[in-house]
């Protein structure tokens, strides 16, 4: 089984080193490749100069348009297996191989790593929370699914639900949207219990401003995505 | 009264013609959109040399 984890990064400097190290330490049987999405700082001369593997884009596309871009790699040089694995730090690649068995051995399309199933490790804001609670009850209204934790960025794909984003992947906020869509069109989705850690460094791309925007704008992707299907 | 009339319906066609525009445009911008976002992603899959 080949197995890959894509990093999507944007304005990681800080972090970027860290995050694939864990990779390279606690998940020896992945591959790994950075996605960075046009950053304004060192990111990319930093992978460059570490000698990791990094897909640069000449453009900035979002955090849907990089992560395709991951989709769309590891279609093309044959993986199995790809997890979304952000560059920030949050996430803990010491679950990668847990993940993947669990997702082998259930035949799932794709796994979420879902930070409230046990509620240990950084549990975000409370506004965050409620925003993510809302999403989870949006999508269980729309789909019968429930899913503790819908923003989650970790999360574990087969071959089948690889080439089906590399086709097509939503652009702002993919998360809940991704989720949906694939629900709606009959795939196995499951989550797992992880822990995820703060960020290491740089900024979210969610300010307050901008959370009002993302919660309008979320809720009419994840209902036209529902009705669409 | 008739003359009223007459510019309402003017006002009303190019009201119209307005929002045809405006949509046409968003339509426009969005696959403008999706073909750099295709571009970007060959390129940049292109540009990769992929050593671990």
């Amino acid at each position: 089984m080949k197995k890959i984890a894509i990093i999507p990064a944007y304005n990681e400097v800080e972090s970027i080193e860290r995050t694939v190290h864990d990779i390279k330490i606690n998940a020896k049987d992945f591959d790994y490749v950075v996605i960075d999405d046009c950053s304004t700082d060192d990111t990319k001369k930093v992978c460059e100069e570490l000698g990791f593997p990094v897909i640069s884009l000449p453009t900035n596309l979002g955090i849907g348009g990089g992560v395709q871009t991951g989709y769309l790699y590891a279609v093309k040089h044959g993986y199995d297996i790809a997890v979304q694995f952000d560059g920030d730090g949050q996430h803990d690649a010491a679950f990668l191989e847990k993940m993947a068995t669990h997702l082998e051995e259930n035949q799932l399309d794709m796994l979420i790593g879902s930070r409230y199933i046990e509620c240990q490790g950084f549990q975000s804001s409370f506004l965050r929370r409620l925003g993510i609670r809302y999403f989870t009850f949006l999508i269980r209204l729309l789909t019968g699914k429930k899913i503790t934790d819908p923003t989650s960025g970790m999360r574990m794909v087969n071959r089948r639900t690889m080439e089906f984003f590399a086709r097509s992947y939503p652009k702002d906020y993919p998360e809940p949207e991704s989720v949906t869509i694939l629900l709606k069109k009959g795939f196995a989705v499951e989550e797992i219990p992880v822990m995820m850690k703060e960020r290491d460094g740089g900024k979210s791309s969610i300010s307050f401003l901008k959370s009002i925007r993302y919660m309008v704008q979320v809720t009419l992707a994840v209902i036209a995505a529902a009705f669409h299907n | 009264m008739e003359k009223q009339t007459f510019w309402n319906r003017c006002l009303i066609v190019m009201t119209g013609i307005m929002i045809g525009m405006l949509v046409k445009s968003f339509l426009h911008i969005g696959r403008l959109e999706k073909k750099v976002k295709w571009l970007s992603q060959r390129l940049a899959l292109m540009q990769l040399n992929i050593q671990k």
